[in-house]
């Protein structure tokens, strides 16, 4: 008789048992979108902000997610209603397809909506110190229009921020609740906010 | 510094972490890839002071982990030999070079998988170029198996079990039937393995060190490092006198080369196919061809290292990731990708690894030569203690207490085979399962 070879047949089963508890009673890791490619083939949860949303031709959803300056694909099986700007956590499997990694989300229930997009919510300041984030996104915001240094601008006083706007600026300075896009140009190297509508709002306090 | 010069000088400190990370089992290059990775941003005021400024910090780096990766792949087999603790890429590799050892011939086992390795390098740089034609236009092989890789891992898979060689059970049974009952045993270590490949990814690992804890380190530690120390230490009680100039057996020209040519082949390809390692492509080598121990070390080293050249060709030509050092790569590195003349960037990783195997053939051949003189003078059992306090403290380090758990259970899985007579080939399940689970569940 191999004591041996009993023994280890034994820890073994009992092991595997074992970790099949455990494994089922843990939850998937959260990771940031940097970390992802180190999980492949495992199942984590992501948190980020929804960069754009596109219908697929099974029903499901691809949805671009980011974060942290980064970016990262996700393809949901089923459709979940999403809007660019929701702050989402997501679960799923990490694979690659064509080349990227992505996340695999197999139901909808492994998406969760952490903060819904809320326009009001962007204040002029985010849009100014991050605007990859919300690069391509439609966005409602609020500041002062004014023309300054040979462009225009809505600024926040208060935060001392001011993104440069597109044309069609309204034709009177002061405070206004702006809903547009936020867009990159090339050629310039910067942000630039295409406002769709302007709607003059009064100043915060007032 | 000048670029080439900086290169090479990189060359050469990467071989010297290879040939670290080779000898301490269970500390594989991939682990150490992701510690690289964090701390790229830390290296680039080092690289100044050093004078390295010809390329961005990220390229240095990229560099850095190919000559680590090359070194390891020739250096691991050192403990394989003298320990029988081999990591992951070199387990098939352990038996028949610790053969070499309990015969006194330990250097040689060393010697002959240096040289193949060498030799393998030298070759898979010159096949990445035909490697590109076949599977890029104008054969375009790659996008026609496409459709085709989960059948090719499935006969893989059963090719690894079904290849199974020895025969277990009473010597009353047929040898059919001790045949059948060999292939059945290790049909089921490899579902075993394959249920502890698929469990172990949603263990929760936590380390103490900030990068992201990968169940395959304790997992693979398990299954052939500490497992083979184990059995070792059960079977070994004191090293023969090892003879380091004489030769037991001359391996003619015609079987290096053969066992060259499949170490290379499966090399290769290995790389096209998606999660295999080259543990899996050692068994692939070990189920077709049966040659001598000389031969099978020749071949076994082979793999290995062409793999490593290899792997770093299907970045550049598709984007594919076929190991942990190779993400690392991807990781810091804005890769190019190879359509019609081979990128810069490409050719001077190339050259690099090149350099990195004239450096990490030397580097093994003296460490080799040192170690296997002293060798006689430790206790063995001692040392093989001392690995096993080493495996377990580095999977504690990386992945928690949870991962000495997992540790363990590949232990015991590992062991399972050998005691059983049977190859650890099937093993290799707790990679292919959840391949074979991803393709079709």
């Amino acid at each position: 008789v191999d004591h041996v070879l009993i023994v280890s047949v034994a820890v073994g089963i009992l092991g595997l048992g074992v970790l099949l508890g455990l494994a089922r009673a843990a939850e998937p890791p959260t990771v940031s979108i940097a970390d992802v490619p180190s999980y492949a083939e495992r199942t984590v949860t992501v948190q980020g902000h929804v960069a754009s949303v596109e219908p697929t031709r099974s029903g499901g959803l691809r949805v671009t997610l980011a974060g942290d300056g980064r970016s990262l694909a996700a393809f949901l099986r089923d459709a979940v209603p999403l809007l660019p700007g929701d702050e989402i956590s997501i679960t799923g499997r990490v694979a690659k397809y064509h080349g990227q990694w992505e996340i695999v989300v197999e139901e909808a229930q492994d998406v969760e909506v952490v903060t819904a997009w809320d326009a009001t919510r962007t204040p002029v300041a985010a849009l100014a110190k991050e605007p990859w984030r919300w690069l391509g996104m439609q966005v409602r915001t609020a500041g002062v229009f004014e023309e300054a240094d040979r462009a225009s601008w809505l600024s926040d006083p208060a935060a001392g921020a001011r993104v440069r706007v597109a044309a069609q600026a309204p034709s009177e300075p002061g405070w206004f609740q702006v809903e547009g896009v936020l867009t990159y140009e090339e050629d310039a190297g910067r942000f630039v906010f295409r406002a769709g509508s302007w709607t003059p709002t009064a100043a915060p306090g007032a | 510094v000048d670029a080439w010069v900086g290169l090479l000088v990189l060359a050469g400190a990467g071989a010297l972490v290879g040939a670290v990370t080779g000898l301490l089992p269970s500390l594989h290059v991939n682990t150490l890839a992701v510690l690289l990775v964090a701390t790229v941003p830390l290296m680039a005021p080092v690289l100044l002071a050093a004078g390295l400024t010809a390329y961005e910090p990220a390229f240095y780096a990229a560099a850095l982990i190919l000559a680590i990766s090359i070194s390891h792949s020739f250096v691991n087999i050192i403990p394989a030999a003298y320990l029988g603790a081999p990591d992951e890429s070199a387990a098939l590799n352990v038996l028949p070079a610790h053969r070499f050892l309990l015969r006194g011939y330990g250097f040689r086992a060393v010697r002959l998988s240096a040289l193949a390795s060498f030799a393998a390098l030298a070759v898979s740089l010159v096949l990445v170029w035909p490697f590109k034609w076949l599977l890029g236009p104008p054969v375009g092989l790659f996008d026609r198996i496409g459709g085709i890789l989960p059948l090719i891992v499935l006969i893989l898979a059963g090719l690894l079990v079904w290849g199974e060689p020895n025969r277990i059970g009473p010597e009353s049974w047929t040898p059919q039937r001790r045949r059948a009952a060999a292939r059945v045993a290790a049909t089921a270590v490899f579902l075993a393995a394959g249920a502890y490949g698929l469990v172990i990814g949603d263990v929760p690992l936590a380390g103490f060190l900030p990068v992201p804890p990968s169940p395959l380190l304790p997992a693979l530690s398990g299954l052939f490092g500490a497992a083979t120390v184990v059995t070792s230490a059960i079977g070994t009680t004191r090293i023969p006198h090892q003879f380091v100039r004489r030769q037991d057996d001359n391996l003619r020209a015609s079987s290096a080369a053969v066992g060259l040519g499949i170490g290379v082949t499966a090399g290769a390809t290995m790389s096209v196919l998606p999660g295999l390692t080259s543990a899996s492509a050692t068994g692939l080598v070990a189920s077709v061809r049966r040659g001598g121990d000389a031969e099978t070390i020749v071949s076994l080293s082979s793999v290995n290292t062409a793999n490593a050249v290899f792997n770093l060709a299907m970045l550049y030509l598709f984007l594919k990731t076929r190991s942990g050092a190779v993400i690392a790569v991807e990781a810091v590195l804005a890769v190019e990708t190879w359509t019609g003349p081979p990128p810069h960037g490409l050719l001077l990783l190339l050259a690099v690894g090149l350099a990195a195997g004239v450096a990490s053939l030397l580097l093994t051949l003296g460490i080799g030569r040192f170690l296997v003189r002293r060798l006689q003078r430790i206790p063995y059992r001692g040392l093989l203690a001392a690995v096993l306090v080493w495996m377990t403290a580095t999977v504690i380090v990386f992945t928690g207490p949870w991962g000495v758990l997992v540790l363990v259970v590949g232990t015991a899985l590992g062991v399972a085979p050998v005691r059983l007579g049977l190859r650890r080939v099937p093993l290799t399940g707790v990679l292919l399962v959840p391949i074979l689970a991803y393709f079709w569940l």
